[in-house]
């Protein structure tokens, strides 16, 4: 299974032109990861984002999840109990970073939000090459102040990966790119190429 | 064609009368004294000399807090992620010349815009910038600071049309410059038409390196051909050293062929003191041309102590300490000139009495006009520095008086005028000092400029120490390593950009390379000279060159062959 699919592809919840929110429709254990670009394909053109942030709870806040005594394990848990997993959800936040329209990238906002409701899926290697070719999508997660360092060295590992044998020479370029926005901020500078060095 | 020049950076900010600052693209590395050039708004190109290299900071984060030294991963990747972005490399570029797309150059008068693509110089550029008529003698002085394929030439005519300075510090390479440069004025002459057109040198050679053959230090042959055994019949070599092979004629210098006036210079060097100059006047005037031999006896002569005292005040045991009273000299000012004059004479090259100079002068004088040039070599005497500005002095002295004399017969028609004459002394500072440039003959050539078609070409290693009047006057400057922060500024001194020029010469290697700027070029140019091989051509035309027949034979021939 694709990592972050969890089954069924989760749906946009939330909808805005800088971000998003999608949720399963249950509780998943193994959601989109942090730093993952997804991909909302629905629509005129594919919304592409980074996952910033990931949360799991009750559907309802008013009713907080019990937690059980014992040494049973969370998968012997919810094997014991199974009405549980539908009373949780969990619910991913995405930072838009580009759209892809016909054969263009653009590393822009997109045009209008992704529709809600819409599945949220995993970027293909292909897209998230495109997308991440010249680290101008870097601009947009940085003036996002839901992106952290953290989220950057993530991302940046990410893209690393689906560059292959070129990850060494995306990574300088992104970097360069990152310094240039970061200018004046070298100790952030070092922070994030210290997770994506990590 | 500017597309295929190498793209180096953008302006990026900058100042006309100072420099421009240019931003050079990532990868790209620009080393002083090299050329840049910048499309101007209006058309044309601004073609300038890197002359200073600068590490910069896009913020001031990045060198507060910069990668650590290590070569840990973290270190390696924010090292190269802030090479181009958070830190750059920028060159100063002093502007010099517009040069338009017809080939027409002009001084920097405009500069481009913010932005501005800036590309390396290439050869055709650089073709334009230093053209020089082909028709024209030309001596190649070397190729520019990392542009191996360009080669820079300088009209000969125009070198000379104003005095010309070679400078430098010991070893650095001003004798082979020198004789390169001298080698195609040479060569150049005897291509010329008629006599009027030759430009001749008179080479007071100190360390006999332009005779027959010089020393080299280089690769190979610890000698190579010089002025005499490459140009035979255009060259008369006169030696003051018997010893001395391959020469013309042998200079000797009679104690009445010296004047007072010959020994002014000397003073500079502690030769004489000012006094002792006075005495030497007096002395001359009251004795006569044979003067030297009189005051250099042991006592004085009857014909002394007769035109010393007046009849009945003869003194009853005449000693030089009297003779000195009587003139109104102090004893030991006296007693200087004699133990100076004693000097001379014991010399090899200075007889007493008239030995041939006159003739001798005569000479070379006709042998300068008839267009060969001369080279007067000191042998032994190379290193006895008042013997070189002696008879350096003592014939440029003559020799100018005559061609003045010449120039001014002539009364403006130039077919009666001499040829032009290029006085070459080394150490010219020792002649053409602070204290001595208004005595000097040097200083009163270089003064001058070229209106009694003399001019001067000076070696030196202390151009600070020459008058700074006579050094404004030298047009064409040949500029080697120097040291001194005061001879430095010495040459550089009023040019346009002189900080820059200063970084330059500062940063020159210790053998070969040289910064040429002034009269004869239309910018400063960082070169390194030709090797002096042993089958070395400075010069000639440019058709010579090519290998095309000269003007004239072309002419002719073209009714002969179409």
């Amino acid at each position: 299974m694709t990592p972050g699919t969890g089954g069924d592809a989760p749906r946009v919840v939330e909808a805005g032109l800088r971000s998003f929110v999608c949720a399963y429709e249950r509780y998943v254990e193994d959601p989109f990861r942090l730093g993952q670009l997804v991909a909302v394909r629905e629509g005129p053109w594919s919304i592409l984002g980074c996952v910033v942030d990931t949360e799991s709870g009750p559907e309802d806040p008013g009713r907080p999840l019990q937690a059980p005594g014992g040494s049973l394990t969370a998968a012997e848990v919810f094997a014991e109990n199974p009405h549980i997993r539908p009373l949780l959800r969990t619910r991913v936040t995405v930072v838009a970073c580009g759209y892809i329209e016909g054969e263009g990238a653009f590393a822009l906002l997109p045009p209008a939000p992704p529709p809600l409701l819409a599945r949220v899926e995993s970027a293909t290697p292909a897209e998230t090459m495109h997308a991440t070719s010249d680290g101008a999508f870097l601009a947009l997660l940085v003036a996002s102040a839901l992106c952290d360092d953290a989220v950057l060295a993530a991302v940046l590992r990410g893209a690393a990966t689906a560059h292959g044998a070129a990850a060494g020479e995306f990574t300088v370029r992104a970097g360069k790119e990152l310094a240039r926005l970061l200018k004046a901020e070298p100790a952030r500078l070092s922070s994030i190429l210290r997770g994506v060095t990590a | 064609m500017t597309a295929e020049r190498e793209r180096m950076g953008s302006v990026v900010g900058g100042s006309l009368t100072k420099s421009i600052e240019v931003r050079l693209e990532p990868g790209k590395s620009a080393g002083l004294g090299e050329y840049l050039v910048s499309p101007l708004p209006e058309g044309g190109d601004l073609l300038g000399m890197v002359t200073d290299v600068l590490l910069k900071s896009a913020e001031a984060g990045a060198t507060s807090w910069p990668p650590g030294a290590d070569d840990g991963p973290l270190a390696a990747l924010l090292r190269e992620v802030l090479l181009d972005t958070g830190v750059y490399t920028a060159v100063e570029v002093n502007p010099y010349l517009e040069v338009e797309a017809d080939g027409a150059t002009a001084r920097a008068r405009r500069l481009p815009r913010h932005f501005a693509r800036v590309t390396r110089a290439d050869q055709e550029i650089l073709n334009r910038a230093f053209a020089v008529d082909e028709e024209r003698g030309a001596v190649r002085v070397g190729t520019p600071l990392g542009m191996d394929d360009v080669t820079v030439f300088v009209d000969i005519e125009k070198l000379f049309e104003r005095s010309a300075g070679v400078f430098g510090k010991s070893g650095t390479g001003k004798s082979v410059a020198t004789m390169q440069i001298l080698d195609a004025m040479v060569a150049n002459s005897r291509a010329a038409r008629v006599n009027g057109e030759r430009t001749v040198a008179l080479i007071f050679d100190m360390h006999n390196d332009y005779g027959w053959d010089m020393k080299f230090q280089g690769e190979g042959a610890r000698a190579r051909k010089s002025l005499k055994q490459r140009h035979g019949s255009d060259v008369a070599v006169y030696s003051l050293d018997p010893d001395v092979l391959n020469t013309d004629a042998r200079l000797v210098v009679g104690t009445q062929d010296i004047t007072p006036e010959d020994l002014d210079v000397l003073q500079s060097i502690g030769a004489f003191t000012g006094p002792a100059i006075e005495a030497a006047h007096e002395c001359h005037s009251r004795f006569g041309r044979t003067w030297i031999d009189d005051i250099s006896a042991d006592d004085p002569s009857p014909a002394v102590i007769r035109k010393t005292f007046r009849e009945g005040d003869e003194p009853d045991d005449p000693n030089w300490t009297k003779v000195a009273q009587r003139l109104g000299f102090h004893s030991g000012s006296f007693e200087n000139l004699r133990r100076g004059l004693r000097r001379f004479t014991r010399r090899g090259f200075v007889q007493s009495g008239t030995g041939q100079f006159s003739g001798a002068l005569n000479h070379i004088v006709q042998t300068l006009k008839g267009g060969k040039s001369v080279v007067v070599q000191f042998g032994k005497f190379g290193s006895d520095l008042t013997a070189y500005m002696l008879v350096a002095n003592m014939l440029s002295r003559r020799i100018w008086e005559q061609y003045s004399e010449a120039v001014e017969k002539a009364q403006g028609r130039a077919q009666d005028e001499p040829n032009r004459l290029v006085i070459v002394i080394e150490e010219a500072h020792k002649f053409i000092d602070r204290s001595m440039a208004g005595q000097s003959i040097f200083g009163q050539i270089a003064r001058e400029l070229r209106k009694y078609n003399v001019t001067l070409f000076v070696i030196d290693q202390r151009p600070s120490q020459i008058d700074a009047e006579v050094l404004s006057q030298i047009g064409t400057k040949f500029c080697f390593q120097l040291d001194s922060e005061a001879d430095i500024e010495a040459l550089v001194g009023g040019m346009q950009g002189r900080s820059g020029l200063r970084s330059v010469i500062a940063s020159l290697e210790s053998r070969q390379q040289a910064l040429v700027f002034g009269h004869a070029l239309p910018m400063p140019v960082v070169i390194r000279p030709p090797d002096l091989t042993a089958n070395f051509e400075a010069g000639a035309s440019l058709r010579d060159r090519l290998g095309a027949p000269p003007a004239n034979v072309a002419a002719k021939l073209k009714p002969i062959f179409g």
